[in-house]
């Protein structure tokens, strides 16, 4: 949720994630500071955690999580930048920092950072409530085309990633919705479940309690493949809709960093995506496996902008 | 009855009881301390929480929130700072009350209130979950909308006697609301490029500022002779209301417990909404309306039952739905979930055990909250009945450390050292503080839900209208307008009587 | 009651730059009808308002008050002591000021027993020796419950670069 609504609030904490197993290179800082823009308790912020005490002993590093809330993560880039260049600062990253930086144009955008690797993509699913008439994709869409402007698809923020779904979902298959946006993930579930919206669009950890007690379905990802897990489910590509977005999750660090900081990272990520416990953990989270190393995560990053970019500028924003 | 086995079980298991009373009282200590709000109190106490079991943990979780929602009123009396947000409400008689020399009887009133409200909460919580459920669910965007109008409306009933100055204060108070990132664009409002604008301005800096800093500044500005006395009313400790008085404030009892326990389910409503709101309706049910702003009892009893019936109800959303309704609730979900636990829909038939037993961890959370209140406040007293040099360094330092921990940035101090300059002269102009705090805290919210309303009409207003609790609520709102203006005009006419 | 009429006037002041500002807000299409200015700009026009109403309430205060009596010399010599008791008060916002500056090179364990003596000082304690236990005490257990119970990273200053 956004900041007022629930006040703006929280601050520091210290999660420890204990060395004690040998580690694969010797790492040159021993606390390894991972700043989030989630609040405790969000998305990006158990992920983190989870990171930090599943990665801790491979590397050999003591990981602190931090929350430097605000600014859509104007803030946590501000002071990922400022931070020594010796790799005791990384920033657990989700596209928001990239579209924070085209949208708002703070001072330090991501274009000073680094990606360091990129670990999982986070599937973007439309849902219902599950006594819903819509079965698929095209119900909705013949739905909106018989009433247009009266359909309401409920995303996130503003300007999350699920907002241009939904524009470019209208464009591609011609509909007219009414967007409505939230504070995050959670008020977008309640806007499903109280029938302010009949479609939403958001990520499955978010929903799980839902999904358990079948009170809502899963009707479209928007994968490659389609997700493990909701093997039923098929893609918005198997449903004649071309769209996939690839929602990232990874670490980014300040720029110029020493090689051996990057390698240490890579290998130690690369080792942590094979522990069986993990890759248990993540699976239940519903994320899928997406590792890049630093080159591709660069490589990818570029790619993603020039895809914003290029929205923002077909729907006339900023 | 399982349930009542299970809720046994937790309470006769030494270490939850331990994580319970040890809760409490960090809870207590955190809400205290003004800056630390009960969630970055949640926070610090999280990462000690993934080695307990998940029961002890979500238990010694919700018992910091209970705490710390009660802390807050400490220094609300007794220092005129809120160290809560939800304690704004408080300090008004609770302040009052302390200067007139009755600070003990305002501690023990708000502790016996909370604790009750507490306590009748958390038999909703355990009976009325299915209803209070839906509750959270009724609130569309109109609806939020309108219970935003209601909230604002009341500056029209708080500021008595000035009715315009009590508007220029609330619209001040939006206009801050709006700085940082608009809700819907995204696009920075007011931040003249200042990243730690982005995120708006917390209303607890603007509460510090006018409540605290501003006290603090009043209080130097008469010079003290030499060693510096102590305050003129000392209190000797603290005094628990007896039975008797607590029946004759049944009134304010009820409401503030009531309103709590509504607007707890809310998501993002939360206590704050509530202690303001039931501040005013036991101040129209009152049979001593007048009393309020000069130290009534009831006064102090309203808004504390209030922001404690929510400590209950507030769980209710994040239980059944999986879906936090505060940054409080967002770290108990946090803290669940690590130890891969899955609120929502499922959680009573998956998990009975954990259901029940933290009905039971509540149960004692509250009845430590009452024991360990009464010891916490003794020392304070003590504290407060320092000399007056002291004292002021004291809370000065204060202020300028806790809210450290909300950005870790030092700009926010400025913001607390310039709401306390606004706060003065609000102070020296006779401005009512009030409206300007309802302003900040509920500027978001109405902006919000008002434009998200008509995103889904299209710009049509008729949406408003649609919505029957949306309806309701402004038709509320428009009576109590409509009362204190009709107030107003009595009150204009009257000298005007007497003169012709 | 003159103060009164200043500080509305500068209320309608705030409500103009208030506006000015709500007219640099981008404009986006994702704002929705109302956009991210709509709002800034209802409530600057309300403030311009509410203070013109209050300015004009003011001055006729003023003047029925000037006519009921015209001289009021109790009052105009009471001003100089007010405002020596204003420029007390805002001495302590100019002492929080010199914390703010002073924190991230001293470090927060001395400045709070810097502000702890200063302020104690500023409410009228006498420089004393208990004067100075207290400031360095104060500081100690400041530091104590703020850094080490509660773990909130204050800024520490130089004094990591010593040891």
């Amino acid at each position: 949720m956004k900041s007022k609504s629930i006040g703006a609030i929280v601050g520091a904490i210290a999660a420890l994630g204990i060395g004690a197993i040998p580690a694969i290179a010797e790492y040159p800082v021993s606390t390894v500071r991972l700043i989030t823009h989630s609040s405790p308790g969000g998305g990006t912020d158990v992920f983190l955690r989870k990171i930090a005490t599943t990665l801790g002993p491979i590397m050999d590093v003591n990981f602190v999580v931090e929350n430097v809330t605000g600014g859509g993560g104007a803030k946590a880039m501000a002071e990922l930048a400022a931070a020594p260049k010796d790799g005791s600062v990384f920033y657990g990253s989700t596209p928001s920092y990239i579209i924070t930086s085209l949208l708002s144009k703070p001072e330090v955008g991501y274009d000073q950072l680094d990606p360091i690797v990129n670990m999982f993509y986070d599937p973007q699913t439309v849902f219902v409530k599950s006594d819903s008439p819509y079965q698929n994709l095209q119900d909705i869409i013949e739905d909106a085309q018989a009433r247009p402007g009266e359909v309401v698809a409920a995303v996130s923020t503003p300007s999350s990633l699920d907002r241009q779904v939904m524009e470019e979902f209208q464009a591609i298959t011609d509909t007219q919705l009414v967007t409505l946006t939230h504070d995050g993930g959670g008020d977008v579930l309640m806007s499903v479940l109280n029938g302010t919206a009949a479609v939403g669009i958001g990520e499955i950890a978010e929903m799980r309690g839902q999904l358990d007690a079948d009170a809502m379905r899963v009707i479209a990802t928007y994968t490659e493949e389609r997700v493990p897990g909701f093997d039923d489910v098929p893609t918005a590509q198997e449903q004649g809709v071309d769209l996939v977005v690839a929602k990232f999750r990874g670490i980014v660090g300040p720029k110029d960093l020493p090689p051996e900081v990057i390698t240490a990272w890579e290998e130690g990520v690369q080792e942590m995506m094979t522990d069986p416990e993990f890759k248990e953990w993540y699976e239940q989270e519903g994320v899928q496996y997406g590792y890049l190393g630093h080159d591709d995560a660069n490589a990818a990053r570029e790619e993603f902008v020039a895809s914003q970019t290029e929205f923002f500028e077909k729907f006339d924003i900023n | 009855m399982d349930g009542l086995s299970y809720a046994l079980t937790a309470l006769t298991t030494p270490t939850i009881v331990l994580s319970a009373a040890g809760g409490v009282l960090w809870g207590i200590l955190g809400g205290a301390l003004p800056g630390l709000s009960p969630s970055i109190a949640m926070a610090l106490v999280l990462p000690f929480t993934f080695d307990m079991s998940p029961l002890a943990a979500i238990i010694m979780l919700t018992s910091v929130y209970i705490g710390a929602e009660y802390g807050g009123s400490i220094p609300a009396i007794l220092i005129r700072t809120p160290g809560t947000n939800a304690a704004a409400a408080t300090v008004i008689d609770g302040y009052t009350l302390h200067q007139q020399g009755r600070g003990g009887e305002a501690l023990g009133l708000s502790l016996v209130a909370g604790t009750i409200a507490g306590l009748v909460g958390l038999i909703c919580l355990v009976f009325l979950t299915k209803p209070l459920a839906m509750v959270a669910l009724y609130f569309t965007p109109p609806a939020y909308f309108a219970l935003a109008f209601l909230g604002l409306s009341i500056i029209a009933a708080l500021s008595e006697g000035s009715l315009i100055k009590g508007l220029i204060m609330g619209v001040i108070g939006l206009m801050l609301a709006m700085v940082g990132t608009d809700p819907l664009s995204g696009a920075p409002r007011f931040t003249f490029g200042e990243p730690d604008l982005l995120g708006g301005i917390d209303y607890i800096f603007v509460m510090l500022g006018v409540f605290a800093v501003a006290e603090l500044m009043n209080k130097v500005s008469t010079p003290d002779d030499g060693e510096g006395s102590v305050i003129k009313n000392t209190i000797t400790r603290m005094r628990l209301p007896g039975l008797r008085k607590m029946w004759e404030l049944r009134r304010a009892q009820t409401i503030g417990t009531g309103l709590g326990i509504i607007e707890g389910p809310i998501p993002g409503a939360g206590g704050t909404v509530a202690a303001f709101l039931s501040y005013n309706e036991a101040k129209r049910w009152s049979k001593t309306p007048e009393k309020f702003g000069h130290g009534s009892e009831e006064g102090v009893v309203a808004p504390e039952a209030a922001n404690n019936a929510v400590t209950s109800s507030a769980l209710i959303p994040t239980l059944s739905f999986g879906i936090p309704g505060s940054n409080s609730m967002a770290i108990l979900l946090g803290g669940l979930l690590i130890h891969g636990i899955q609120p929502g829909p499922m959680l009573l038939s998956n998990r009975p055990d954990l259901v029940y037993g933290l009905f039971g961890g509540l149960f004692m959370a509250n009845i430590f909250m009452l024991i360990l209140g009464m010891l916490v406040l003794t020392p304070c007293i003590w504290l407060v009945n320092r000399p007056k040099p002291y004292l002021t360094a004291c809370i000065m330092m204060v202020v300028l450390s806790g809210i450290y921990s909300i950005n870790q940035s030092l700009f926010d101090f400025w913001i607390v050292l310039a709401a306390g300059v606004v706060g003065y002269v609000m102070r020296r102009l006779e401005f009512p503080v009030l409206p300007l705090i309802l302003g900040i805290v509920l500027g978001y919210m109405i902006e919000s839900s008002y434009r998200r309303s008509l995103l889904l009409t299209n710009g049509d207003h008729i949406v408003f209208l649609q919505n029957p609790l949306s309806l309701g609520l402004l038709c509320c709102a428009a009576l109590i307008i409509g009362l204190a203006a009709y107030a107003e005009i009595r009150r204009a006419r009257k000298p005007q009587d007497m003169h012709g | 009651m003159r103060a009164t009429f200043i500080v509305s006037c500068l209320l309608f002041l705030l409500a103009v730059a208030y506006w000015l500002g709500a007219d640099q807000i981008s404009v986006s299409r994702l704002a929705g009808g109302v956009g991210a200015d709509g709002m800034p700009k209802l409530l600057a026009v309300a403030l311009g308002v509410l203070s013109l109403a209050f300015a004009t309430q003011t001055f006729f205060q003023m003047r029925a008050k000037k006519l009921a009596a015209p001289a009021d010399p109790v009052k105009e010599s009471d001003e100089p002591a007010n405002w020596h008791q204003h420029a007390r008060a805002m001495g302590l916002i100019v002492l929080g000021g010199f914390y703010i500056l002073l924190l991230p090179h001293l470090g927060y364990m001395l400045s709070s027993m810097l502000m702890l003596g200063g302020v104690s000082f500023y409410a009228g304690l006498k420089p004393s020796l208990r004067m100075l236990a207290f400031a360095v005490i104060g500081g100690v257990v400041y530091y104590l419950i703020f850094t080490r119970i509660l773990g909130i990273p204050l800024p520490s200053g130089f004094w990591p670069r010593l040891f």
